[in-house]
């Protein structure tokens, strides 16, 4: 039932057409439970796509079957016209597909210093993001630099696992909750980072429960339910749509 | 001559042979520590690599003379060993729970130690220590074998050598990194299979040392490998699974229970192993330096 991993290389022509991130028809399940029942979702060059959902409706496993950390059933996910579905993490990761994970993930036995260096091994590609620049992207970084994962803040683990993405030299980010379990003015800070991040025009899929921040930095809005793709829009429409919001989310 | 300095000076020669079983019990325990830690794969066939270690230095230098070639041959051996019992256990670590691993590593234990009995049969092995330190040397007065005192230096230097390599490198890092995430490394790009098998190849090649090291001081025998394997299991019960610093205060806190119950409690000896771990895991449940969190 896997899409057959990409056997000929895609024409030019195809992959102008094909956005940079294509999720098409995807699937995943969970044991007997039916995740992922068909997802549809483009992130193109240099957009921020906000990704929407209560919990529970398979954010996550969309995130993680993307990044190769959860095998999807069927479907295909393609980076820049290449497939990624039925590739390894690693392998997914050496593309240029860099994750922000829920929870952020830190090493805790690492240094932030380790943490960094850990992901700026074997990206393989000559990059322009280097420990000094995500430093001073990261002031606060630099401070706790010789201070191990497990001794910071929420927040400085939030910057770090940016930081960490950064350093893979990302063709696309998956950010997923990034602004889970901060407090507000942590929160104003990591949007801020996120901001920067737009602005270097680095594309990304951001999942949110955190409408405001989230609409802030994004330029199309998806929304989901149950393992579907329900909604998808501008921003400007999302906000012209209060009963979108207000039917699938709960809010407005 | 006090009677209370003798036998101070008695006990002191006792510490010291604790120290020296206790190294080599950490360069066993150290991989198997290790290789839980990354893998969470409980490797019972570790304790059949030391047997095979010992082994080596039995047919290699059974006089002491050509301890080193026996200490290589051990060591590729170890590395090659570990490499391929890597690549048969991933295929079901992690996945479908540890009775499967045990199996299989405990299948891989008795092939492993039923070749070396049809090769050296059920005989008692005591190769001689090599030449240039096979005399006595004076310890506080008292006659120490100065193979002891080598046994202590060379494990003391590859416990320092493990530690500073996991701890203050780059590869430690990683090391250290795929022990507490292994999804979150393979995300940024690190193929971490070539991180398990280096790992499992490196602490297996560490118990077949410890096999040609330790030979010298404890009898070759059928049976030495599950007996060195309890030791072992009993040390990273202690330390901390996934720890080196644990794997390491472990092996020297059962090496001085071991050496000084013989001395002091002999008919307690057993039972202190076990006392000492029971009261460990009374007060830290993950052991010393482990936390259940990283071990997993």
């Amino acid at each position: 039932m896997t899409a057959a991993p990409a056997g000929a290389a895609p024409s030019a022509a195809e992959r102008a057409a094909t956005p940079l991130l294509a999720v098409r028809g995807l699937h995943a399940h969970y044991g007997a439970s039916h995740v992922l029942q068909g997802i549809d979702l483009d992130v193109g060059q240099g957009q921020v796509v906000a990704l929407f959902g209560r919990n529970g409706v398979g954010k996550s496993t969309l995130v993680h079957a993307i990044a190769g950390l959860h095998r999807a059933t069927s479907g295909s996910v393609t980076l820049a016209g290449e497939e990624l579905v039925g590739r390894p993490p690693h392998w997914i990761g050496r593309r240029g597909l860099a994750l922000v994970p829920q929870g952020r993930r830190v090493f805790a036995p690492l240094t932030v210093e380790e943490n960094l260096r850990v992901a700026a091994r074997g990206r393989g590609r000559g990059g322009t993001w280097t420990l000094e620049r995500v430093y001073d992207l990261l002031p606060r970084l630099a401070e706790r630099r010789r201070n191990r994962g497990d001794q910071l803040s929420g927040g400085e683990q939030q910057m770090l696992a940016i930081g960490r993405a950064l350093l893979r030299d990302p063709r696309i980010v998956l950010l997923d909750e990034p602004s889970d379990g901060l407090a507000p003015k942590v929160v104003e800070q990591v949007a801020d980072v996120l901001g920067l991040l737009r602005d270097e025009g680095i594309p990304a899929l951001l999942v949110e429960q955190n409408l405001r921040m989230a609409l802030g930095l994004a330029d199309v809005v998806v929304v989901m339910t149950k393992g579907a793709v329900v909604w998808t829009g501008t921003v400007d429409a999302f906000r012209r749509d209060p009963a979108t919001a207000h039917r699938h989310l709960g809010v407005g | 001559m006090g009677g209370l300095e003798d036998l101070v000076d008695a006990y002191a020669v006792t510490v010291l042979n604790g120290l020296a079983r206790g190294l080599v019990l950490f360069l066993i325990a150290v991989g198997l520590s290790l290789i839980f830690g990354l893998m969470d794969v409980l490797n019972l066939a570790h304790g059949a690599v030391f047997l095979l270690g010992g082994y080596a230095a039995v047919q290699l230098a059974p006089t002491g003379d050509g301890f080193l070639v026996a200490l290589a041959v051990a060591a590729v051996l170890g590395l090659l060993l570990g490499g391929g019992m890597a690549a048969a256990v991933r295929p079901i670590a992690g996945r479908r729970g540890h009775l499967d691993q045990a199996l299989l590593t405990l299948g891989a234990s008795y092939v492993l130690a039923e070749i070396a009995a049809i090769v050296w049969g059920d005989g008692y092995y005591s190769p001689l220590a090599p030449p240039a330190v096979a005399s006595s040397v004076t310890v506080l007065g008292q006659a120490f074998p100065a193979y002891r005192l080598v046994v202590i230096v060379v494990g003391l230097v590859l416990a320092l050598a493990v530690y500073l390599l996991f701890e203050r490198t780059q590869i430690g890092a990683l090391v250290r990194a795929t022990v507490a995430d292994r999804g979150m490394v393979a995300s940024l790009g690190v193929n971490t299979t070539v991180v398990l098998v280096g790992v499992f190849a490196v602490g297996t090649a560490l118990a077949a040392v410890g096999g040609v090291l330790g030979a010298p001081i404890l009898t070759v025998r059928p049976g030495i490998d599950r007996q060195v394997l309890l030791l072992a299991l009993i040390t990273v019960v202690i330390g901390g699974l996934g720890s080196i610093r644990g794997a390491l205060i472990g092996a020297l806190l059962i090496g001085q229970v071991e050496a000084l119950g013989v001395a002091l409690l002999p008919q307690f000896a057993a039972f202190l192993l076990f006392g000492a771990m029971a009261a460990v895991l009374l007060v830290r449940p993950a052991g010393l330096f482990g936390s259940l969190a990283e071990a997993r």
